[in-house]
């Protein structure tokens, strides 16, 4: 079952999971729509029971333009919201800067993985990464980060950011099927940081 | 990091501190292999936090949400009797989208087990719920204090010490300085005391109605904040105890927006309020409404508009978004994102020039629905279609008092409460066989008389459209543009929350507003402007009290001998007016009170203008007894004498209705999703094993104090409430439930009983479950033009008003004090937040750890400050707070500043719910320790000293004087660069 009015059916999410052969778990994340009220990040939260302070999913503001005068109309201002989990990139800086090779990125479906008993905390992989994506836990003294649940992922469910949107514009899918949504929409893709050279797979639209 | 939490919980949830054992690290830096999937919980490993498991052996309850008051269903995951998840419930049409097969969704309309494909969403407040429940500021004893009130000491006492010195009253304090001799009236004696209120109680007897003030168990004064326990706390209040007054805290929510929706739209009382029929709007103007972050359901209205109006709905793509407000909410950040929508930022208390100014459009350029507005009577809006019709024809005598003429005024020979000119003369209105006259001057009888639509013409046309724009402070021409756009849309409307009505000239512009909606024919229609909400109903019998004489908040018509009575009177104001109450009590008016109980409230924090409030609670000869029931060492409880404390919403029985954006019916069951319930005696016990029910607490009282209706017998012959769980049992034995509390029943495991929600519309009107009579709507409000301004003894007006801000006696605002204020406050709140219990949330503060006044840059470049930069504030009633740490002293507090353009210039914009000292921001102490405190809980600043005090009254924030509605927007403060 998925929700009526669902944007994406049950039928291609079931199709998604079932798929045999590499391919790479995405989240499609339609920031035409992100209220930034920040569900996506509490239910990450309850979800895998991070502590105050470790927040694998945040959500940022950013404001453009200007508006300082009331006799003209306020044209030029655009405030957006931006959620920002970690991205599971094609060519992970976290993975890379990992020295002792603590951080993995599944053959199966490309969800990069934190592993807790290797990790000696030394918050490398935090400096790589463009996004802000590993969090230190000072309890534990190793990082950690947004795993797209893979948990959950694992038994054919959809991530815990995605069915706490209340705008219902975060998407789980295989990439070759998100990209054939957002061109359905006619949306202009945005991923961040092209530059960076991760090859983030979470996808954006404005 | 977070302290260990309390012995008594259970939890493997990360708040506990770990030991970090650091394993031997590897060294190695080995080849990077790709890994494979399926084995997670290896790649993963056994440190770190862990996510939830989706096993066989986790348990679903299902219950209703608190985190704020939109009632959304939850669903709650249970491992091992801890709480892991909150996710909404997918039966409940806040948080769910789906069709039922039949009338009623049944559990195999959905796959919603714990590893169920259909998972519903709450807001970020409803998944920081986990947190809520094993909140280490949660109270977990009661509480005595040992000090002065409001010191911040206090001893652990039993329940049994706490209720015998509450019900049995004496010299409760006398170990503390001060307080040795003063003896204090216990519940039963104050709830048992019949005798009249007089002299001895009274300095104002020639104030009191002819059949005097009442029986002096209205000394007791029940106090809330947020309040879902009803009906057993009305029942509590009004039927056990017998008092008049259950003062609730909607003057300074929303208690003006209601009462003008149900009098403008004739509803029946508490079917709470009106908005867009979101998936068939096209057009929507939101003025003062937070939509996507705020506001009744908000996710459910954030999905509507999001995922139905923009996307999925049949005007989807021309869809246009007009938010009105001087902050660029995450709304307007919405409705610009893409440039369809527009941001239009009014000034503050500038409303009622925008909403009468296109009022004045629509009429002057005909674009009201001329065929709708010329409908009389219920026969003729039958034939046309239509389910209601308005006054607009009704002729309105133009001498005071300024009824609508009747027949029998107007020498016709049938009995008819209104009159309309048709085919030439005036006709009963019932009578009339067509459409009536609509704009209409003519004398009857030697009576002046016009339509309501003359008269709303006339009121529109004293101001010009440039004078409107120049008021609101917006571009030449936007009112006359916007409107022309409204007026020519498929699905027009205009909706509002608090921003308009929350003002002095509150309940005129939300007339104004409901008028505009009026004239393009919108009520109760699919994509309108839709009203009521239908709530599955129980109930409780029992021989009960019935309450007498004056509610203390005054809200009564005023009945005195003296002409002009000393402090204000609301007689049409449907919902209490607790901020009258709150400054009266330093007067003793309309008489001295015995004991406060303050449940789920905090007043001293959430009150605009708040520093008097704060003072008179404190002062044990106007207040002797103040106890609370709290969850938590709120800011109004850290004042009490006593404090009780509750448990925590996922630890409760009761139950809760929605909001009119649902047009199916529901109601949601509230049942403990943790804890243990006694199977015999069905007490209860959750996470913190001496906190209580409020309910068992309150059916206690009744028992102990020999009130009616709970206890042996409470509900009726052989039905005993000796608890929370009794008296819910019986409740939804009843009417429109069967199963009371059967764990077996649909009802309790479905967490409630949901109508089909796909069932919403008749035709081109939204459903209302169970009908609804074709009804007249009210432009013209008889019953406010002729209630006078007991301060003035003039009558109120019946039309909406070209007003900004005005004192208790109708008189603006000196205009010269602007010159030495030029600001205006302004307020909001996010979308992670909740008035007064969010702070306490780590998780939810997390999110943004503090807030900042909300500058414009043009006005930053004035004062000579960026962001970050501090300042300070005055107000031109402003006094010191010793509360709050950025008290300056004389008035003045200083805040630290953000620029930013999403406040328009001249505004000064702290948002709600930060700058806490309570519920664990300030260090307090039990039996001499230190409790638990986190100066994370009060970061950021609040506003709510700085609201500008009634200049006549002097010690009360301004308010409506019709509904009382407190002016929460654009008081006039002084900023200086610090």
């Amino acid at each position: 079952m998925a929700e009526r009015g669902a944007f994406i059916s049950q039928e291609v999410l079931d199709a998604s999971f079932k798929k045999r052969g590499r391919k790479q778990f995405a989240l499609w994340i339609d920031l035409e729509y992100c209220v930034g009220c920040n569900s996506c990040s509490m239910a990450c939260k309850a979800e895998n029971n991070t502590q105050v302070g470790v927040d694998y999913n945040r959500v940022i503001t950013v404001e453009e333009g200007e508006f300082t005068d009331p006799s003209k109309p306020a044209k030029d201002m655009r405030v957006y919201f931006v959620p920002m989990p970690c991205m599971h990139c094609g060519k992970p800086a976290c993975v890379a800067a990992c020295p002792v090779g603590a951080i993995t990125k599944r053959e199966e479906d490309g969800i990069v993985l934190i592993n807790g008993d290797k990790c000696i905390g030394c918050r490398y992989c935090a400096w790589a990464c463009p996004y802000g994506a590993p969090q230190y836990n000072a309890d534990t003294q190793t990082m950690e980060k947004c795993t797209l649940c893979v948990h959950r992922v694992d038994k054919g469910l959809l991530p815990a950011c995605v069915t706490a949107c209340i705008a219902r514009t975060r998407f789980f899918g295989e990439v070759n099927d998100l990209t054939a949504l957002i061109r359905q929409k006619r949306a202009k893709e945005v991923k961040l940081s092209i530059e960076s050279g991760t090859k983030p797979s979470t996808m954006y639209s404005m | 990091m977070i302290s260990t939490l309390t012995q008594n919980s259970i939890t493997r949830r990360s708040f506990v501190k770990v030991s970090a054992a650091l394993t031997a690290a590897a060294g190695v830096l080995g080849r990077i292999k790709p890994a494979s999937a399926a084995e997670w919980r290896d790649q993963l490993g056994s440190r770190g936090t862990k996510p939830d498991p989706i096993s066989e052996d986790v348990r679903i309850v299902r219950s209703v949400c608190l985190m704020c008051h939109g009632g959304c269903g939850l669903q709650a995951k249970i491992k091992g009797g801890e709480l892991i998840k909150l996710d909404g419930n997918p039966f409940h049409p806040n948080c769910y989208d789906y069709s039922a097969k039949g009338d009623l969704a049944a559990e195999s309309d959905l796959d919603g087990g714990p590893a169920g494909k259909d998972v519903a969403s709450l807001c970020p407040k409803g998944n920081a719920g986990v947190f809520a429940l094993y909140n280490p500021a949660r109270l977990t004893h009661p509480l005595k204090r040992v000090g002065p009130r409001g010191s911040g000491q206090w001893k652990k006492i039993s329940w049994e010490e706490a209720m015998e010195e509450i019900l049995n009253g004496g010299r409760l304090f006398k170990d503390v300085p001060g307080e040795e001799k003063r003896h204090v009236d216990g519940l039963n004696k104050i709830l048992n005391d019949n005798s009249p209120l007089g002299p001895e109680d009274s300095a104002y007897m020639d104030e009191a109605p002819p059949a005097g003030w009442g029986p002096k168990r209205n000394q007791f004064v029940w106090m809330h904040g947020r309040n879902e326990q009803s009906p057993l706390t009305p029942r509590f209040v009004k039927e056990v105890c017998g008092v008049p007054h259950m003062l609730n805290h909607c003057a300074r929510c929303a208690g003006t927006f209601y009462n003008v929706i149900e009098d403008v739209l004739n509803l029946p009382p508490y079917e709470i309020g009106a908005y867009a029929d979101l998936p068939f709007t096209s057009y929507l103007i939101s003025i003062g409404s937070n939509i996507t972050a705020a506001d009744y359901p908000m996710q459910l209205r954030t999905r509507k508009l999001q995922k139905w109006a923009k996307r999925l709905g049949p005007y989807a793509k021309e869809f246009k978004h007009v938010v009105v407000d001087p902050w660029l909410s995450s709304g307007a950040a919405k409705a610009t994102h893409n440039g369809k929508g527009e941001w239009i930022p009014i000034k503050p208390a500038a409303d009622a020039f925008f909403l009468v100014g296109m009022i004045r459009w629509i009429i002057d350029n005909e674009k009201f629905n001329r065929e709708y507005l010329r409908l009389p009577n219920e026969k003729s809006a039958k034939a046309a279609g239509r389910r209601n019709w308005t006054d607009m024809t009704y002729l309105v005598k133009q001498t005071e008092p300024k009824t609508y003429l009747t027949a029998a005024e107007a020498g016709l020979p049938v009995q008819a409460d209104y009159v309309v000119m048709a085919g030439g003369s005036p006709t009963a209105f019932h009578e009339a066989e067509g459409p009536a006259d609509l704009d209409a001057s003519v004398t009857i009888k030697g009576i002046p008389c016009k339509t309501v639509f003359r008269m709303l013409k006339e009121r529109a046309r004293e101001k010009t459209l440039e004078e409107c724009d120049r008021l609101c402070d917006i571009p030449k021409g936007t009112i006359a543009r916007l409107s022309r756009e409204f007026t020519s849309a498929k699905t027009p409307v205009i909706e509002m929350f608090r921003g308009p009505v929350q003002q002095t000239n509150g309940w005129w512009n939300g007339q104004a507003l409901c008028i505009i909606n009026m004239l393009v024919d919108n009520i109760d229609r699919r994509g309108g402007f839709s009203p009521g909400h239908a709530a599955y109903k129980g109930k409780v019998g029992g021989t009960l009290r019935k309450p007498e004489g004056v509610p203390v908040d005054c809200a009564k018509k005023y009945e005195g001998k003296k002409p002009v009575p000393t402090r204000p009177w609301y007689p049409l104001a449907r919902r209490t007016v607790t901020p009258n109450f709150l400054s009266n009590l330093k007067h003793g008016y309309p008489y001295k009170i015995k004991a406060i109980l303050n449940y789920y409230n905090d007043p001293a924090y959430t009150m605009p203008y708040n520093a008097p409030v704060i003072e008179n609670l404190k002062n044990t000869d106007l207040v002797p007894l103040l106890f609370s029931i709290d969850a938590y060492m709120g800011e109004t409880s850290s004042l009490a004498d006593y404090i009780l404390p509750d448990t925590e919403y996922l630890e409760r029985f009761g139950g809760f209705k929605t909001y009119p954006p649902v047009n199916t019916q529901v109601w949601g069951l509230r049942q403990p999703v943790v804890g243990e319930l006694d199977p015999k005696t069905h007490e209860y016990r959750g996470v913190h094993p001496d906190a209580r029910m409020a309910d068992d607490v309150l059916i206690e009282i009744g028992i102990r104090c020999g009130l009616p209706g709970f206890g042996k017998n409470g509900g009726g012959d052989g039905i005993d409430l000796m608890n929370s769980w009794d008296y819910w049992n019986e409740y939804y034995k009843h009417e429109d439930f069967k199963d009371g509390l059967d764990p077996n029943s649909d009802f309790v495991k479905m967490g409630g009983k949901f109508e089909n929600p796909t069932k919403e519309y008749d035709g081109e009107y939204c459903r209302f479950p169970g009908g609804r009579p074709v009804r007249a709507l009210f432009a013209y409000q008889q019953k406010v033009a002729t209630t006078k301004n007991c301060m003035t003894g003039s009558f109120f007006d019946g039309l909406p008003t070209y007003r900004g801000i005005f004192d208790c006696t109708e008189q603006p605002l000196d205009p010269k004090l602007w010159a030495e204020y030029p600001f205006a406050l302004h307020t909001h709140k996010d979308a992670w937040h909740t008035q007064s219990r969010t702070a306490q949330n780590l998780w939810l503060m997390s999110i943004q750890p503090q807030n900042f006044a909300e500058i414009n840059p043009a006005e930053a470049v004035k004062l000579g400050v960026v962001t970050g930069d501090w300042v300070r504030v005055k107000s031109p009633s402003s006094i010191p707070v010793k509360e709050y740490a950025n008290s300056l002293g004389d008035g003045w507090y200083k805040f630290q500043v953000r620029v930013t353009s999403r406040v328009r210039p001249g505004v000064f914009s702290v948002s709600q719910s930060y700058g806490r000292w309570g519920a664990g921001a300030r260090m307090w102490y039990v039996n001499g320790k230190p409790q638990y405190q986190d100066d994370r809980i009060g970061a950021g600043f609040h506003i709510n000293p700085l609201y500008m005090a009634d200049p006549v009254l002097k010690d009360r924030i301004l308010m409506d004087p019709v509904a009382g509605g407190t002016q929460s927007y654009g008081t006039p403060l002084r900023v200086e660069r610090l």
